[in-house]
């Protein structure tokens, strides 16, 4: 929207492309709370995941950059003590 | 710098008036335990226990990336609160010489006192 005037764009790095998909997929199915004032794109160039707020104001982009970092850091922490792995029957 | 700690994010605001950079130092050790998330002090001053509490970043490059995650996590939050507030002091301001101005210019006088 042209109002959005408002951007706030993250880059994260992780060491292989399929780590940067996968925090993707786990993070877009999130929805937006208020699409009126807000939007959120996820995309992944190579091992970067890219995260672009787009928003009216700087509140809106606080909050939702907040939750999304939020969720970003479970996502991260989950790779980094499971993968490699193997499933474990107990 | 580390090893483990070459995955370095970053993040670039911009607004009509401002455009920004924020980045990380990797040569710093960076904890996971955020400044701006988590409870308050005073409310951890007032006995709350805190179970939410993240663990500590283990020595791997994703450990890293999680520990660097959450200082742009503060820096980011910090940045836009600080562009919040003096977004509402001149709006505050710009209020108050409106306010102002409009005494002045009616010299004080209410256009609705007409005896």
């Amino acid at each position: 929207m042209s109002d959005f005037n408002h951007t706030l764009a993250f880059s994260v790095p992780f060491e292989t492309a399929r780590q940067a998909q996968i925090a993707q997929r786990a993070l877009d199915p999130d929805p937006i709370l208020k699409p009126s004032e807000l939007s959120v794109e996820y995309s992944t160039e190579d091992t970067f995941l890219k995260i672009d707020f787009k928003g009216r104001s700087d509140r809106v982009i606080r909050v939702a950059a907040n939750n999304v970092l939020e969720n970003l850091k479970t996502v991260v922490e989950c790779m980094d003590e499971f993968e490699g792995q193997k499933d474990v029957c107990i | 710098m580390p090893a483990t700690r070459d995955l370095i994010p970053y993040a670039e605001y911009s607004s009509p008036d401002l455009s920004k950079k924020l980045t990380v130092d990797a040569t710093l050790t960076h904890s996971t335990n955020g400044k701006t998330t988590g409870p308050s002090d005073h409310v951890l001053g007032a006995g709350a226990v805190d179970n939410d509490k993240p663990s500590e970043a283990k020595s791997s490059r994703l450990g890293a990336l999680r520990g660097m995650l959450t200082t742009l996590q503060d820096d980011v939050n910090e940045f836009l609160t600080q562009r919040m507030k003096d977004a509402d002091a001149a709006h505050t301001r710009a209020e108050e010489e409106a306010d102002l101005e409009r005494r002045v210019l009616d010299d004080g006088v209410d256009e609705d006192d007409e005896d």
